[in-house]
């Protein structure tokens, strides 16, 4: 089955071939007609996008989302016959898709279109019209021999290929083999947000042109260009390859916020680094829930895209006695080190000499504050919301003197009236840009 | 001949032989969840919750004064087990730093513990809603922003909850136990003398159960056992004596710093002026 897509002449030129990516993501088999017929088809295609009617449906959205309004659809067994349905108006309703699913429903609808419709009859037209001959109908009655004899050949073939009496074959359209695009947008934009609109368009091609390669991709960059500063790249990275609009578009809303426009735009890019080939999802007959590490790596890729690389973190132990260097932050910075169960690789940045097993000590508090708090001393016991009694210690911790962040530390476990289990410590010596000198009780951290 | 059921079947369907009398819960009884909990690790709060643990597609809000008092251990448990099986435990904006070496001293296995963290508001309860909904984390541990949560919010978040396949955890303030919430599970944590936790159940589904419970908060394996705050002081000046080793420049300490340690001993004992 075939869709014919009657787009009116619009003010952009390469409107035909960007619709022809979209379009890329209903079926492989797109063929440009030019100047304003775009042929698709979908005869595979119809099972997984549910049926003849929402496919249309999805087509005419995909078209608006594409900024083409003015459209005209028509199905037919054959593309010849959809592209003369998609470009003869309905005669009854406006703007209603033609349908002719069936030979028969075909024969009927061509019948009563005008001959003018087939390109090789459009030169004859004023000698048809003399002879009466004013719709294919009354071409098609005419006698063959005469009709190639004075019309050419060529004329009845494209007839018999309308009509499906003939073999109808359409080369079809290859895109390009690197996705970059450009928007002019109708109006400047100064707020980052309101990209979204011209962006959602660059995605719906994208979508296709992904889908004709079988590709996914992780990464995109949409750049908006402006009249006096460089352009503003805009990128967005993805868990898991994916080709599916929505999912980028959400992605690039989070994004979107973050971002401060230096000046109006008036043109949005986009370019594709990154396309691997992915498969297709399989569609389950009872509709479950994604599998976890699917979801995990979802969730990962839009707390990354809202919150921004500094949002998402692990820890990791290090070997080094001082408490503040004792573990090293690892950032989730680059989605695509996302493993298969939807967790960060580990980073080599732990030495191999690291020690399965932390030399025995006193406990690690579960807390650590980012910086020591000095505590007060009363009756020469250190106060944290009421007098701390050393329950264990003292841990000497005297270390770092080649790295300039010398620490000379009594370590102790605490425990205040409340109960509440701290360690804190008591510096041996006081540097000299801190107000306060050795003896220095510090709370450190909480057991939790 | 038509025969009468038997009075026994015409009987009320709360009756004990009835088969669906399981279905119907009384107020009486702690109430079972659909999903059983996950153990929490303490088998007296496990008696005590409903579903027999932390209780999956829920808010569970723990309530204390300050973070720090307990809460994490509490939940250590829980987190050994699931990142020991390879789930994710998120922990969203805590408040401090967790410390690597001492969660891993707990057996806690890091690679599978997430920290996200969202300065404002608005970002922290957007971040909290969507690892909700995605359903993708073996438990979430939130802090909420105390000043910015208004009840509405914890409603979505409860409904966003039921989607998830983990148990949920908000931690709070104190000023939140008096204040409405929809979460089905609250406690109040309260630490007490010799490491442990007072477990308050503020709301359950089930009985009120008025007194506290006391659980024993977990310490990290290979570690020294802590003393008694009140313990004898020989023991305490023989620890003194022999610190615990660390390979790196590990020294005794200093006489003036045994001092210090008798005298914080006896706070009744004037401080010798050699301390300062």
């Amino acid at each position: 089955m075939w869709i014919g897509l009657y787009v009116a002449p619009g003010p952009l030129p390469d409107s035909l071939e960007a619709l022809a990516q979209t379009a890329l993501q209903f079926t492989p088999h797109v063929t440009i007609e030019a100047p304003d017929l775009l042929l698709l088809d979908v005869g595979a295609s119809l099972q997984l996008f549910g049926g003849p009617e929402k496919l249309l449906q999805r087509l005419r959205t995909e078209c608006t989302i594409a900024g083409v309004a003015t459209i005209q659809l028509a199905t037919a067994p054959n593309p010849t016959a959809a592209g003369l349905l998609a470009r003869a108006p309905h005669p009854h309703v406006p703007h209603q898709d033609r349908r002719a699913d069936t030979p028969a429903q075909r024969q009927a609808q061509l019948n009563g279109l005008p001959v003018t419709g087939l390109s090789t009859a459009r030169p004859h037209r004023e000698i048809l019209q003399t002879l009466g001959t004013h719709t294919l109908k009354d071409l098609a009655l005419l006698p063959r021999p005469g009709v190639a004899r004075r019309f050419g050949r060529a004329l009845l073939d494209e007839l018999d290929r309308a009509m499906g009496r003939a073999i109808d074959v359409r080369i079809p359209y290859q895109p390009a083999p690197v996705f970059v695009t450009r928007l002019e947008l109708p109006y400047q934009v100064t707020e980052s947000t309101a990209l979204l609109f011209g962006a959602r368009r660059l995605l719906g091609q994208l979508a296709g042109w992904l889908n004709a390669g079988r590709l996914g991709t992780r990464r995109l960059t949409f750049t908006a260009e402006h009249d006096d500063c460089p352009p503003t790249p805009i990128e967005v990275r993805l868990a898991t390859p994916s080709r599916d609009p929505d999912r980028l578009c959400v992605l690039l809303r989070e994004r979107l916020g973050r971002i401060q426009l230096p000046e109006a735009t008036h043109t949005l890019g986009l370019t594709c680094n990154d396309a691997s080939p992915m498969g297709d999802t399989t569609v389950d007959l009872f509709t479950s829930a994604p599998p976890e590490h699917e979801s995990l790596g979802r969730l990962i890729e839009r707390l990354h895209a809202r919150l921004g690389p500094g949002g998402l973190w692990r820890v990791n132990p290090y070997p080094d006695h001082r408490p503040e260097a004792a573990y090293r932050i690892e950032w989730v910075e680059d989605l695509t080190r996302l493993t298969t169960a939807g967790m960060p690789k580990k980073n080599c940045t732990t030495p191999d000499q690291m020690p399965s097993k932390r030399p025995a000590g006193l406990p690690r508090p579960l807390w650590l504050l980012h910086t020591p708090v000095a505590l007060a001393e009363r009756n020469t016991r250190p106060f944290w919301h009421g007098p701390l009694a050393l329950v264990a210690g003292p841990e000497r911790i005297e270390t770092g003197w080649w790295d300039g962040n010398l620490v000379e530390r009594d370590y102790f476990v605490a425990e205040n009236d409340e109960h509440i289990l701290v360690w804190i410590f008591r510096s041996r010596t006081g540097r000299s840009n801190q107000r306060s000198g050795p003896g220095t009780w510090y709370l450190h951290g909480l057991f939790g | 001949m038509l025969s009468l059921p038997s009075s026994s079947a015409l009987a009320l369907p709360l009756d004990r032989t009835d088969p669906i009398s399981h279905l119907v819960w009384r107020a009486d009884r702690t109430g079972y969840a659909v999903t059983p909990g996950l153990p929490s690790g303490f088998r007296r709060l496990d008696a005590e919750l409903p579903g027999g643990g932390w209780p999956p597609g829920t808010l569970t809000e723990l309530i204390t004064r300050d973070p720090g008092m307990g809460e994490l251990r509490l939940l250590i448990p829980l987190l050994r087990q699931l990142t020991r099986s390879r789930r994710v435990v998120v922990m969203l904006a805590p408040p401090h730093m967790p410390y690597a070496p001492a969660l891993a001293d707990f057996g806690i296995d890091l690679d599978w513990l997430l920290m996200v963290q969202a300065t404002h508001a608005a970002d922290r309860l957007w971040a909290i809603e969507q690892t909700l909904r995605s359903s993708a984390f073996g438990a979430m541990l939130a802090w909420l922003p105390s000043d910015r949560t208004r009840p509405e919010h914890l409603r979505r978040l409860q409904l966003a909850a039921a989607q998830a396949r983990g148990p949920s955890f908000l931690l709070r303030g104190l000023p939140a136990q008096f204040e409405s919430s929809p979460a089905p599970l609250r406690l109040l944590l309260q630490p007490q003398a010799a490491q442990r936790l007072a477990v308050t159940l503020l709301k359950r589904r089930g009985p009120v159960l008025a007194q506290p419970i006391l659980i024993d908060l977990p310490q990290p394996e290979g570690a020294v056992r802590l003393r008694e705050p009140n313990a004898v002081p020989t023991a305490i000046r023989t620890s003194v004596r022999t610190p615990v080793r660390t390979p790196v420049r590990m020294s005794r300490p200093t006489p003036d710093q045994s001092v210090v340690l008798s005298t914080l001993r006896h706070a009744h004992r004037p401080p010798p002026s050699a301390v300062h």
